[in-house]
């Protein structure tokens, strides 16, 4: 992941804006959804675990109807998984939008319609591991 | 992760895109420009920088009911030698729908009691700094704290300190004698591990409190190696911000973890403060110092928000480790084999690289090669290997079995990599 460390500042620079304060629960979480998603790289277990809890949340909120932020509470939930969460990595890109996208909006109502949009391309990156997605969130009662 | 070698773990790189060679770096940071290397000054951190000390939160997920959190944080370990910060830059925001941020005192040795009137010289003669070398880099170290629970030198830490790390080693109080550590097993999922001090006896212990009890509000003292300097343990006092906290923390690798039920902590807590002890008015360890919120940029860092795992948490891993059975736990430390794999796979976990010396490369393991069972676990994918490796420690002798570019199928005996010192 070799330009990783720019997105991670890039991301901190988008955290420091502090927008989500004004934005909203939605906006937070779905920044975090599409942060984590965006950067998965190797399926150690940890890692699995986390892209996978953050894939549930978008599948929740683009497929599900749920409203963005909803799934904050549902999170804490999913961590932990009988046999651990399974390789979602694959080699499609995940997601036309990044983080410098979310960057460039300015205000509120710019910076929650661009975190949807970013976190809706990252969920839509993720076409292959869909219905591996949805059986997960189907094993706690969804979809 | 790269596809540079950084430990002796199995480890992923994803498939190459179509068109471009095997063992190609690929991501979508490499294909757009966009997702270059930042523009500012490089840092000074060499690139051997352990994972571990990277990390940083991205995300603040709270429990229901109560508010989300935001900002950025890491998990707090730094590396000593390298002497650099953690450089998460992101200054945090702390809360936007839940509790707000009640200011705390500044790090500070600590110089026999804190402002609770907490016996911290009592408390600091049973913590430890840990110091690792990153496995299979050699020029990066990783530093973080632990704290004594039993005189014979079974030392709790956090996973995240000692995972990926070889030749650790522990020095008591910071300035008192130093020992060689072994690994008794670890609980990723919940970023808690269990260490031994090699030959200790007679040493002072924590007293641990009922992490039960707490409440927001609470007013608690966070004991730790912050920023990896060593020396007598720094102190800091906070306050209890809120319970059952899910965090999600990540770092410029793309590693990340999720982990749930934290405290959360108003502290200035740092780097390096990872496993350290978070004490309430009694002097009792009632949580694990484990993640910081950031708050600051530039090169600047203060964390004015901990995340720690509570004690009763912390014990009942512990617990399940000594008697060899747990849902999340791994018995002794991890098994390291030498190997990039490739995600995915159908015939076999495909080699990527292999580290030079390795247990892996020594058996004859090249890039290329597929990796089709281990210790009598069937290897179909890159999952299988992961999964098998869960049931080996290091200094374990398994049987490898492995198909090479030609088709031939290989089988050997090898012993897999220890984290730690030889006993």
């Amino acid at each position: 992941m070799t330009s990783a460390p720019g997105c991670w500042a890039l991301h901190g620079e988008l955290v420091a804006r502090g927008l989500d304060w004004v934005a909203g629960r939605g906006a937070y979480q779905l920044r975090t959804d599409a942060y984590a998603a965006q950067h998965a790289t190797n399926p150690d277990p940890r890692n699995r675990q986390s892209v996978a809890v953050h894939l549930m949340s978008l599948c929740a909120t683009f497929e599900l109807g749920f409203e963005p932020g909803r799934t904050t509470s549902l999170i804490g939930g999913w961590t932990h998984r009988p046999g651990g969460y399974p390789d979602l990595i694959s080699n499609e890109r995940h997601g036309d939008l990044t983080v410098v996208d979310a960057l460039a909006a300015e205000g509120a109502d710019a910076y929650r319609t661009t975190i949807e949009r970013w976190a809706r391309s990252v969920w839509q990156g993720w076409a292959a591991a869909h219905d591996d997605i949805r059986r997960l969130l189907a094993e706690h009662g969804l979809g | 992760m790269t596809s540079e070698m950084q430990d002796y773990r199995p480890f992923e790189t994803p498939p190459p895109p179509p068109g471009e060679p095997a063992g190609a770096v690929y991501g979508h940071w490499s294909a757009d420009p966009s997702w270059g290397p930042p523009s500012w000054p490089p840092s000074a951190a060499p690139s051997g920088r352990s994972r571990a000390m990277r990390r940083t939160m991205i995300a603040l997920l709270a429990a229901a009911c109560v508010g989300v959190g935001g900002g950025a944080g890491w998990a707090l370990t730094s590396a000593a030698l390298t002497n650099h910060s953690t450089a998460s830059l992101s200054p945090g925001t702390s809360n936007p729908n839940g509790s707000g941020s009640t200011g705390t005192g500044g790090t500070s040795p600590s110089n026999g009691s804190s402002g609770s009137g907490v016996d911290i010289a009592k408390i600091d003669a049973a913590v430890v700094d840990i110091n690792a070398a990153v496995a299979g880099n050699p020029t990066a170290t990783v530093s973080g704290t632990g704290m004594i629970i039993t005189s014979s030198g079974e030392v709790l830490t956090n996973n995240h300190v000692i995972d990926g790390t070889v030749n650790i080693t522990a020095q008591v109080d910071g300035t008192g004698p130093t020992y060689k550590v072994t690994v008794l097993g670890y609980d990723a999922a919940d970023d808690v591990a269990l260490v031994k001090l090699q030959g200790a006896s007679g040493l002072p212990t924590v007293s641990l409190g009922d992490s039960s009890k707490l409440s927001v509000g609470d007013q608690l003292t966070v004991i730790g190696n912050a920023l990896g300097r060593g020396g007598t343990p720094a102190v800091v006092s906070g306050v209890v911000a809120q319970l059952d906290q899910t965090v999600t923390a990540s770092d410029e690798t793309g590693d990340q973890e999720t982990l749930s039920g934290m405290i959360e902590l108003t502290a200035d807590i740092q780097p390096g403060d990872s496993g350290g002890p978070e004490v309430n008015s009694a002097g009792q360890v009632v949580g694990m110092t484990t993640a910081g919120q950031e708050n600051g940029s530039g090169r600047q860092q203060t964390a004015t928000t901990g995340f720690a795992v509570p004690i009763n948490k912390a014990m009942q891993i512990v617990n399940e480790i000594r008697s060899g059975s747990g849902a999340n736990v791994h018995i002794g430390n991890a098994a390291l084999l030498g190997v990039a794999i490739t995600s995915g796979g159908v015939n076999g976990a495909l080699v990527q690289n292999t580290s030079a010396g390795g247990p892996a490369a020594n058996a004859g393991i090249v890039p290329g090669d597929r990796i089709t069972s281990i210790g009598g676990h069937t290897v179909t994918n890159s999952n299988d290997l992961h999964n098998a490796m869960e049931n080996f420690s290091g200094g374990q002798s398994v049987s490898i079995t492995w198909t090479d570019t030609a088709g031939t199928s290989h089988t050997a005996t090898i012993t897999l990599g220890s984290a730690t010192f030889p006993d």
